[in-house]
């Protein structure tokens, strides 16, 4: 590179550049045997130089992520071996398709109950819980009515497997008729409203459905 | 000229599976990456990592936006990462954040999306100034041109300029890719 100007060879027009040679040393700190004070007051003013400067800090914070968390070729070899399986294919329309009903796991409740058939929410105050159903992480937060008596929120998130479009319906406990549907968004976050009352919340996936069992509310 | 990850995800979709490794190989160490920072173990970090390329297998034919497939990944990488962290402490209080709400996510999406492109441009430099610039990013406070310049068969004096016109070319192709001084 040797004296020619570093914005200059990288397209700007100004002839007041420093070296990219010393902009590059500049980028990795190591500034022995250079005007820094200089360079410094340049940069500041100079858009392109410390672009130049900001780009190769990037590339040079990316190879060392990346060489300290570079996957093990038998972490690798698993991931690609992945598609050796039979993938799940393009469901079926409903009408056509038989659909399985999977019980959820009740894994952590806040309120320390573990039955998910007596998973109530009696009394006052949030409660959280987390359902598990085959590779399905359901989580479930709900809020006592504070603004609207007598309604409950219920707010949820369906984890990555489900991610998006997945129907969320809330029915009366042992029964078919959604008392409330909402679709997933795009995070698989799902948001309800309920009067007290005992009920099953339904995750509808392409090919099954989740069953959160018993919720008994108010 | 590189296969856009469309093609990527549409072969993978009619069977190919070189072009599932492709995707893996393009993206593993963006996926790997993440649960580092987090502060996982290297344990969790390659469940981590399997859970995500599992998913993205089982959702081939769902993604709907195969252009922001960087961002799917990030986002993925993240839950699943909040999800053990939660799972490992199950008879705590959980964290106030969800991955949905997680206020750091758009950051980490566009800094994983800068880092992604910053791995396609050094993959499309010639295998001379990769060598070169990833030896100096990996000893980056006191390079040692000496043990650089034996290992690389260069003349040490010949560094400098060769990591400026290497550099160069990579910026070029950063530009292209969309990385400019707005970063």
């Amino acid at each position: 590179m040797g004296d020619e100007q570093a914005a200059a060879g990288m397209g700007a027009t100004s002839d007041n550049h420093p070296s990219l040679d010393d902009l590059l040393t500049y980028a990795t700190g190591s500034v022995a045997g250079l005007d820094t004070s200089s360079l410094t007051t340049h940069l500041t003013s100079c858009g392109e130089c410390a672009g130049i400067v900001a780009r190769y800090q990037l590339v040079a914070e990316t190879v060392r992520a990346d060489a300290l968390a570079t996957p093990a070729p038998e972490v690798l070899a698993r991931a690609r071996s992945l598609f050796q399986r039979s993938r799940p294919e393009t469901p079926m329309p409903d009408f056509l398709q038989p659909v399985r009903r999977v019980l959820a796991e009740l894994i952590f409740d806040s309120f320390g109950g573990l039955t998910p058939s007596l998973a109530g929410f009696r009394g006052s105050g949030d409660r959280h819980m987390t359902f598990v159903a085959e590779s399905v992480q359901i989580d479930l937060h709900v809020q006592a009515p504070v603004t609207r008596a007598g309604i409950w929120q219920l707010h949820g998130q369906v984890d990555a497997v489900a991610s998006s479009d997945s129907m969320v319906d809330l029915v009366y406990a042992g029964e078919e008729d959604a008392v409330a549907r909402v679709r997933t968004d795009d995070q698989g976050m799902f948001a309800l409203e309920a009067p007290a009352g005992r009920y099953d919340l339904l995750v509808r996936l392409p090919d099954v459905i989740h069953v959160l069992p018993g919720l008994s509310i108010g | 000229m590189e296969v856009s990850d469309a093609e990527l995800l549409q072969a993978c979709r009619a069977g190919d599976a070189r072009a599932w490794e492709q995707l893996v190989e393009r993206y593993g160490r963006l996926v790997a990456v993440i649960p580092r920072r987090m502060g996982m173990s290297s344990i969790d970090a390659d469940d981590v990592f399997q859970d995500v390329f599992t998913l993205l297998w089982r959702h081939l034919d769902s993604l709907r936006d195969e252009q922001r497939l960087a961002a799917w990944l990030i986002t993925t990488t993240r839950r699943e990462c909040w999800r053990r962290l939660r799972r490992a402490q199950e008879h705590a209080e959980l964290p106030a954040e969800t991955p949905a709400d997680d206020p750091g996510l758009l950051e980490e999406i566009a800094r994983g999306e800068r880092e992604q492109a910053v791995r396609q441009a050094m993959l499309r430099l010639d295998t001379r100034c990769r060598d070169l610039l990833t030896a100096l990013f990996l000893d980056a406070s006191q390079p040692d041109y000496g043990a650089i310049a034996r290992r690389l068969g260069m003349a040490v004096g010949s560094i400098g300029p060769t990591r400026a016109r290497c550099f160069r070319k990579l910026d070029g192709i950063l530009r292209e890719l969309g990385i400019d001084s707005s970063l």
